[in-house]
């Protein structure tokens, strides 16, 4: 392991697994805070992966992550929004 | 060990730092409005993970790709803040304007 697989393995265990752990409980609102954050780390762990692994493709995934789940978080807040 | 390799793994650790410290504020929060004060500093973590990539890669096709992410998530962490204290606001029984 490198570098850049210790600090995506620091983000998964550390950072993203107690965020979904919050995402899980106390209320509607407080668990789409917590999700919210949620797509950020998944993208910048697949790209210190890709950056680790020397995979430069994969990182179109992060990419395409990033993108996504903004947009996801746009609509998840939208449809709270309206008593959901 | 050159100073390109330190000042990326600078850049590197303390991306990773910002982006723990938000993971916990999230985590050891409980409201929504106090959670969210923790999701726009991400932004600020991605662009030193990316910018970490970039020094150790230069301008390749990774290192545009990493500033690529970080563009993408600093642009839209403050906005889905935004949209989701919006939410948060109405649902509690907050005008809708």
């Amino acid at each position: 392991m490198n570098e850049w697989t210790w600090a995506a393995l620091a983000l998964l265990v550390l950072g993203l697994i107690p965020v979904g752990i919050a995402t899980l409980i106390g209320d509607v609102m407080s668990a789409a805070a917590a999700f919210s954050l949620t797509g950020p780390m998944c993208a910048l762990i697949l790209l210190l992966l890709a950056e680790g692994f020397h995979r430069q493709p994969f990182v179109d995934l992060a990419i395409v992550l990033s993108v996504v789940s903004s947009g996801g978080s746009l609509v998840l807040a939208r449809v709270l929004e309206w008593g959901a | 060990m050159s100073l390109q390799t330190v000042v990326s793994a600078v850049l590197l650790w303390s991306g990773v730092a910002v982006e723990l410290l938000c993971c916990a504020g999230v985590a050891v929060m409980g409201t929504a409005y106090a959670r969210l004060h923790f999701t726009a500093p991400a932004g600020l973590g991605a662009t030193a993970i990316a910018v970490a990539i970039l020094v150790r890669q230069g301008f390749s096709l990774m290192g545009d790709k990493a500033l690529l992410v970080a563009f993408v998530i600093v642009v839209a962490t403050p906005v889905i803040s935004h949209a989701m204290a919006r939410a948060a606001w109405i649902r509690d029984g907050g005008e809708r304007r």
